[in-house]
């Protein structure tokens, strides 16, 4: 129904645009056209946004909110002795069988007062066809006349064009806040129902993560023991890995390509750089699971160390060769935007190139390369793929780079798949621990942010 | 040959040097620079004396600036600028494979059009080219030169007392002579000026301009200027460059008051340029 109530309103509005767009023709014809205030496409376009925006508004609505309409129309014209006792679940229960009777799709025999249901269905949606139809194309002819007895020759057409333009961009902007705010708020939500289960001292502080606890009563499981400290610490280990490998590379990479990199490298290295930062975590996982961590667990071998065939230090690898990238981009950035006169003035007083970045642009750079490294540092905390095939899932309580660690995204991820339900403390984990993770990397990316931008000030 | 000796031999070797007064300390022949396929500057040979100043002068795009540049060899930095004839300070050939540009460049100082501290302390602005030379031996050395260098460049008064606040905290005049203690600091012999006051304001160029005077007597100076007052107001001898040629230059009195050639004298009357 809805793809042919989309159908008539673009072609209503195409329609509606030829019409104002010729009766702004006419305008031009008839007067001398500097009196018009604007072009003719303008009054089409104004006649168009009339006739299809509010249209389309109502449609949206109405589909929104039509099958919720019809199912508690449908629940209270079912006779009672069906209805009273039925909780949520029997009653969407009953009439998803309701809708697949009336769809013809019939797995048992139906009961006849199901039958009755599915008729009386039948003909509703067919009245509903209608009369939507017949609303919809009513409100097109409403806007389409409404907006042509608008139309004259110093109508300012344009301008309103323009503030509808305006006002779909500010929609446009305000879908990406408005989810962000719906994220953390069901985040928020969530974590406060897994908080009222557990309380929040154990979870910060407790050191045993047991999560998987039974959801049913016939599954073997653990007790349970959500003590997130755990795992807390492995993310800690396998970030400040990622970060030793990234912070030195990142930063040396962009001093040789600011300073000593001939023109030519440098346009051979920057595009290679940043297929690096192209490249999808996933394929950075496979190479750590099947290169890098048998590699850490044979040389740990020769050299008689115990290692994890899931250690934290090939996930941590492999994740700083993932950031490095961002490290080196952000830091060349950092040092292009410090102005040529000042490497001219240490130049000039007889420093070497050396001395001049050490000590001259390198300090007047650390600021937006600090940025830089905060925004690496989040999103090493924040990756999941690398850690999910690489890292472990036993979170235990150590540094040790050669063990098996376990992270948040890690876990998150765990709790949050197979048999999930949303009254357990096991589910509800998951949120928890994904609120603790992204009002870290907020806190980062804030500070970075905050650094990045009173830097910019300085020379500006 | 003290360029290619250690730098407190150098300073030793600074008094041989302008003993030696009245004689060219810096000389070019046939100087010409290219960018890339573009020849900006033509055969030009100029004998810049010893403890004088001497102005460049001329319309914008005359070459100038990157005729100044070459004696420092701050050209060298930029990749595709191509020099060829012979550049000598003090008899030296300073394009010779042989010279250090570093240490030609703490002999050669430079003032730049636009203040340019580093974005440090006042004293760590102007210890800068000491510390990188290893110049003194200790702290209190150390905090002597930076205190006569400051002086020398007028500026002591103004900020001996904030010496650890940021330079670039001072005004556009103060920043300027904070850049040419800087320069000072390092000892040179030749401190080249690119339009030091082309971002000054009058007040502020007045006191650069003074300060240039006195600092003649132990430096040789060159300075780069669109101002032809400023050439004729702090000045004993004047280039007039055009279009990448040099076309006459002379005592600064005679090119002003009695230029040999059409140019200058359309130059100086504001016809050109």
């Amino acid at each position: 129904m809805f793809s042919y109530l989309f159908l008539t309103i673009i072609v209503m509005s195409a329609v509606a645009f030829f019409v104002g767009q010729a009766t702004g023709k006419r305008f031009a014809a008839a007067g001398d056209t500097p009196d018009m205030h604007s072009l003719p496409s303008y009054h089409g376009a104004y006649v168009a946004v009339w006739v299809g925006i509010p249209s389309l508004v109502l449609v949206l609505i109405w589909a929104l909110f039509q099958s919720s309409i019809i199912d508690s129309l449908l629940w209270s014209s079912l006779p009672d002795h069906l209805t009273s006792g039925a909780d949520a679940a029997n009653r969407s229960l009953l009439i998803s069988e309701i809708r697949n009777v009336a769809e013809g799709r019939i797995f048992s025999e139906p009961t006849p007062e199901v039958l009755a249901a599915a008729e009386r269905l039948n003909g509703w949606q067919a009245l509903v066809r209608i009369a939507g139809f017949v609303v919809v194309l009513a409100m097109m002819v409403a806007g389409l006349f409404f907006a042509r007895a608008r139309l004259a020759p110093r109508f300012r057409a344009r301008n309103s064009v323009e503030r509808f333009l305006d006002g779909f961009m500010v929609l446009c902007a305000l879908a990406a806040i408005i989810t962000t705010i719906g994220i953390v708020v069901s985040l928020v939500y969530e974590a406060w129902a897994f908080f009222k289960l557990v309380p929040p001292q154990d979870f910060f502080f407790g050191t045993k993560w047991e999560p998987q606890i039974a959801i049913r009563s016939d599954q073997i499981a653990g007790q349970g023991a959500f003590g997130a400290l755990p795992v807390f610490l492995g993310t800690l280990v396998i970030s400040v890995i990622a970060m030793l490998v990234a912070i030195p590379t990142g930063i040396y990479t962009a001093i040789y390509l600011n300073e000593y990199a001939s023109k030519r490298v440098r346009q051979t290295v920057k595009p290679m750089l940043e297929i690096l930062a192209g490249v999808p975590t996933v394929v950075y996982g496979f190479f750590a699971v099947l290169t890098v961590a048998p590699a850490i667990r044979e040389a740990g071998g020769l050299l008689g160390l115990a290692t994890s065939p899931n250690s934290a230090l090939a996930a941590g690898l492999v994740m700083g060769t993932m950031i490095i990238p961002f490290v080196s981009s952000l830091s060349d950035d950092a040092l292009n935007a410090v102005p040529r006169s000042m490497r001219d003035g240490s130049l000039a007083m007889g420093a070497t190139p050396g001395e001049t970045m050490l000590r001259v642009m390198l300090p007047a750079a650390l600021p937006g390369i600090m940025g830089g490294v905060l925004l690496a540092l989040s999103r090493a905390i924040g990756e999941t793929m690398i850690v999910v095939m690489a890292a472990g899932l036993i979170a235990s309580l150590n540094v040790n780079p050669l063990d098996s660690v376990t992270t948040v995204t890690v876990q998150i991820v765990t709790l949050l798949t197979g048999d999930t339900e949303f009254d357990s403390p096991k589910t509800l984990a998951a949120f928890a621990l994904g609120l603790v993770l992204f009002l870290v990397t907020l806190g980062l990316n804030v500070i970075a942010l905050g650094i990045v931008r009173r830097y910019r000030e300085q020379y500006e | 040959m003290g360029m290619l000796a250690d730098p407190m031999e150098k300073v030793k070797s600074l008094g041989d040097a302008r003993a030696a007064s009245g004689s060219n300390k810096v000389s070019t022949r046939d100087v010409s620079v290219f960018y890339g396929e573009k020849q900006a500057l033509f055969d030009v040979s100029v004998d810049i004396p010893a403890n004088q100043v001497t102005a460049f002068i001329g319309p914008s795009g005359c070459g100038k600036s990157t005729f100044l540049r070459c004696i420092n060899r701050m050209n060298d930095t930029i990749p595709v600028a191509r020099m060829t004839g012979a550049i000598t300070l003090d008899d030296i050939d300073i394009y010779d494979p042989r010279i250090d540009v570093v240490e030609l460049r703490a002999r050669v100082g430079m003032v730049f059009q636009k203040p340019n501290p580093f974005p440090k302390s006042i004293f760590e602005n102007v210890a800068y080219g000491p510390k990188i030379h290893g110049m003194t031996r200790n702290k209190s050395e150390l905090e002597a030169l930076v205190a006569s260098s400051l002086k020398r460049a007028g500026l002591w008064n103004e900020v001996k007392d904030r010496l650890h606040e940021p330079g670039t905290g001072l005004s556009g005049g103060q920043q300027q002579r904070l850049c040419i203690a800087r320069a000072i600091a390092t000892r040179p012999e030749v401190v080249l000026m690119d339009e030091p006051c082309s971002a000054l304001d009058p007040i502020a160029t007045a006191i650069v301009e003074e300060l240039i005077d006195e600092l003649r007597s132990n430096y040789t100076i060159i300075i780069v200027t669109h101002s032809m007052q400023q050439a004729a107001r702090v000045s004993q001898k004047t280039a007039f460059f055009h279009l990448g040629k040099l076309i006459e230059h002379g005592r600064t009195e005679d090119i002003f008051s009695n230029p040999r050639e059409k140019q200058t004298e359309d130059y100086i009357t504001g016809k050109i340029g």
